[in-house]
């Protein structure tokens, strides 16, 4: 069973905000990519790679706003 | 009267348990003790890469203890980091640790952060996860008057140093001068267990036990060999609760050798079994209490002026159950009653 998509965009959202008020930047470009890997391995496998560059780009979106 | 519901915050350290788990355990008994609604809320903080530090600030941010099972909760009390970036309106955060490595233990070897530069900005973070935790906060309060001018240089937060008695309060006893020095905690290089080993090579009378173990166990056993003092030390890697009673009851004085210790049970707790303490002019929270001439001894962080104080130890025992006793007449003020009664009326609560 693989995590709802939704689930996972709102989760790369508030977690993306919250890593921008903890202090991450947006050029801290290695964390980011670390952050959506983990919430990227809530899903199946067998997702599009282009899923990760899209949660990446949620996370990153969230943590620029958040500052 | 409502009665209140607070919960506890607090890192949790996996597979080994030093002051700062005890203390959080305590501090929840003590409030549950007191008719309060209390629990403890722990996550484990993993330090595999950089990263991780900001994934555990991120879980505990990720946490809003606002209400729980329906039923809100009326405080957090948070103390390590990054516990203290929880969500709760009513805050309150009794500091026991920073993460020093990045602030007064950068460039010393006791921290492995370089000048790198994923290190420094992991120290940038973990300065802004800091403020953010801190600067929420209804109340901030310090473990020890070092703590709070720790954060104050650093961080730019006033904080409220608040002690508390050390873990076996109410169990420690007094007892004879017996003929060793005793020192306790864990063998880890910061601590300087080395130092009071030392010290023997310059006092060929006394005697010493070392209660901990940890990474410089093996070295450390090495230079008591090398320094020809082998024979003097005896070696307890770990101490039941009533042996360790007993041999604080039992010892002639206390050796604390950390340099910057955030606070310290060790001098409550010798202080407490009546003994007096020998610590260095740089050990930090134990020179809020160990007062030199007054409670024990204070000397220059060197093995030969630990060892004259030792010899004097040794010569005049007289003065040591008057150092002794004003140690413990010092330490009996401390007291679970006026901790969370400060720190209930910080959160705007009061006992049932």
């Amino acid at each position: 069973m693989s995590a709802d998509p939704e689930a996972l965009r709102r989760l790369a959202r508030e977690s993306g905000k919250i890593l921008g008020e903890l202090g991450v930047r947006p050029d801290d470009f290695r964390w980011i990519r670390e952050h959506a890997e983990t919430i990227e391995s809530l899903t199946r496998r067998t997702r599009s790679p282009g899923f990760l560059v899209y949660l990446r780009r949620l996370a990153l979106r969230a943590a620029r706003k958040a500052r | 009267m409502r009665v209140p519901r607070v919960l506890v915050a607090a890192v949790q350290s996996l597979f080994s348990g030093g002051g700062a788990e005890r203390h959080v355990r305590r501090l929840t008994e003590e409030l549950q003790a007191r008719g309060v609604e209390a629990d403890l809320v722990t996550l484990p903080l993993i330090e595999r890469e950089r990263f991780d530090l900001v994934r555990s600030a991120l879980a505990w941010r990720s946490l809003d203890l606002t209400e729980v099972g329906s039923r809100s909760v009326d405080a957090v009390i948070a103390t390590r980091f990054p516990s203290y970036v929880v969500r709760h309106p009513n805050k309150i955060v009794w500091v026991i640790h920073q993460y020093r490595q990045a602030y007064d233990q950068f460039g010393t070897p006791w921290s492995d952060f370089t000048s790198s530069a994923e290190d420094r900005r992991t120290r940038e973070t973990i300065a802004a996860i800091d403020r953010l935790g801190l600067s929420e906060a209804r109340r901030v309060f310090a473990n020890s008057k070092t703590v709070a001018a720790r954060l104050a240089r650093h961080n730019g937060i006033a904080s409220e140093p608040l002690y508390h008695p050390p873990p076996f309060v109410g169990r420690y006893r007094t007892g004879p001068f017996g003929d060793y020095a005793l020192t306790v905690g864990r063998l880890d290089g910061w601590k300087r267990p080395d130092l009071p080993l030392r010290a023997l090579a310059h006092a060929p009378e006394a005697r010493l036990v070392v209660v901990g173990r940890g990474p410089e166990e093996e070295r450390l056993k090495r230079l008591a060999r090398d320094l020809d003092v082998e024979s003097r030390v005896r070696w307890i890697p770990e101490a039941g609760e009533e042996a360790l009673l007993d041999l604080y009851a039992g010892a002639r004085i206390v050796v604390v050798a950390p340099q910057g210790e955030d606070l310290g049970y060790v001098p409550l707790e010798a202080f407490l079994s009546g003994k007096p303490v020998l610590t260095t002019d740089d050990a930090g929270g134990p020179l809020e209490f160990v007062i030199d001439g007054e409670t024990g001894f204070v000397v220059p962080p060197r093995p030969e002026a630990l060892g004259a104080a030792l010899s004097r130890a040794w010569d005049r025992e007289d003065a040591l159950a008057a150092l002794g006793h004003r140690g413990r007449e010092r330490a009996s003020r401390l007291s679970w009653d006026d901790t969370i009664g400060r720190l209930l009326s910080a959160a705007g609560l009061s006992l049932p």
